[in-house]
């Protein structure tokens, strides 16, 4: 059942992210909601269907950018597995962790772009100052994200027969 | 540990096949893919963009639409005003000029008409005014950018006028808020329905302007002439835009110069 729920937030949180999402730019930055659900799936998931999840969703975005194709997937399996791994030497408590968490996975999130764009020969055409801005905007609309989630995820519906 | 390992690896292995290759085969697979598994994903995304794009597509037209509405509203008041300035019964007129009305002075059979032209426009006292239904009033008062117009309806306003079919001649006045055509000779062949038009003996206005029809004839036992009761073509009350015909000046010897 969590499987489920977990997957109709991420598909809810793809649609977001390319339908809506792309009109709440800063500095041409999109808040990140794909990382926001990994990090929730991965917290709340069994590793194997994390795993997939995340590659299944990452390869639907992909899908949106042909020319990307695998990269996004690879990223988000990766994350998947990277907060698996530390999530519970993490501590939660405190909302700085956890936008310390999304920060650094922000980072990684970009590096890996970057790295994948510069071996496909696309080229990096952001700059130091909207990387930084966007990593910024990312972190904090991330954080929130990831609490919104949360609070989804507590919803429960009882039907009674 | 390899059990453990084994789904990370087989998925980074489809990574990894997906991202090798050129752009074109990354297309390639990507169209496969799309057609494929991921078909109802991309399909709904699609809907929902084109349902986006043909809202923003739909707004587009509204507003061109509106735009195109208030240029048929000019289009269509520019036609009504050269509708309104082609005067059939006037073939060769040669100097008009349309006005507006703009509001009135008095109340009642009193009410006098004021228009948005004046002498900068070269109107002049005595102008007549018509519209497209026919004789209207004349011009009594003028000021630079406005003037002043006695309609028919005036108890001040007197005009020469003549039955269009037996050209017996008479004078349009006002009495007891109705238009009448008097000093109608007794023996005079007038009858209901004929048309009065403006009569060659008016200084005012040319001969043959449409002023109305008869409704009814009346005779005093002690008047020597009858009167017919008119149902004036234009009406008063709803006119929103007039013809100025400037300056038809020279004709001294008629009834309005004697004071009709």
């Amino acid at each position: 059942m969590q499987i489920l729920r977990m997957s109709a937030l991420g598909l809810a949180v793809l649609y977001l992210q390319l339908l809506v999402l792309p009109h709440i730019t800063l500095w041409h930055a999109a808040p990140n909601l794909l990382l926001a659900w990994v990090l929730l799936a991965a917290m709340k998931l069994p590793r194997t269907p994390t795993l997939l999840l995340a590659f299944l969703l990452g390869l639907a975005y992909d899908l949106t950018l042909p020319l990307s194709l695998g990269m996004h997937a690879t990223i988000l399996l990766l994350l998947a597995e990277l907060i698996n791994r530390l999530h519970n030497s993490w501590s939660k408590n405190s909302p700085f962790n956890v936008m310390l968490a999304v920060f650094l996975l922000s980072v990684g999130w970009e590096i890996a772009k970057m790295v994948f764009h510069a071996l496909a020969g696309h080229g990096v055409t952001a700059t130091a100052q909207q990387l930084t801005i966007g990593l910024l905007w990312q972190t904090v609309s991330g954080t929130l994200a990831l609490y919104i989630l949360l609070l989804l995820d507590r919803i429960r519906f009882h039907v009674q027969l | 540990m390899i059990k453990r390992h084994l789904v990370l690896s087989l998925l980074l292995l489809l990574c990894l096949v997906l991202m090798l290759g050129g752009d074109e085969s990354r297309l390639a697979k990507a169209r496969l893919l799309s057609r494929s598994l991921y078909y109802p994903f991309l399909n709904s995304l699609q809907t929902i963009r084109s349902i986006r794009q043909a809202r923003i597509h739909n707004r587009t037209l509204h507003e061109q639409n509106a735009l195109l509405l208030l240029r048929v509203i000019d289009l269509e008041n520019r036609v009504e005003t050269l509708a309104g300035s082609d005067i059939p019964f006037l073939p060769t007129v040669q100097h008009l000029i349309v006005a507006d009305v703009i509001g009135f002075s008095g109340s009642f059979e009193q009410r006098q008409l004021i228009i948005n032209r004046g002498t900068q426009d070269g109107l002049m006292v005595n102008d007549a005014v018509l519209n497209n239904q026919g004789a209207v009033g004349k011009v009594v008062a003028v000021a630079p950018h406005h003037a002043t117009v006695l309609p028919f309806s005036h108890p001040q306003f007197r005009l020469g006028v003549a039955d269009a079919r037996t050209h017996v001649q008479g004078i349009l006045e006002n009495i007891g808020g109705h238009q009448y055509i008097t000093m109608i000779p007794i023996d005079a062949q007038v009858a209901l329905g004929d048309t009065v038009i403006t009569s060659n003996l008016s200084t005012v206005f040319p001969k043959g302007v449409p002023v109305g029809v008869i409704l009814k004839l009346e005779r005093h036992p002690l008047h020597p002439y009858r009167q017919a009761l008119l149902q004036p073509f234009a009406n008063i009350g709803s006119i929103e835009q007039v013809i100025v015909l400037l300056s038809r000046k020279g004709d001294s010897d008629s009834l309005e110069s004697a004071g009709y």
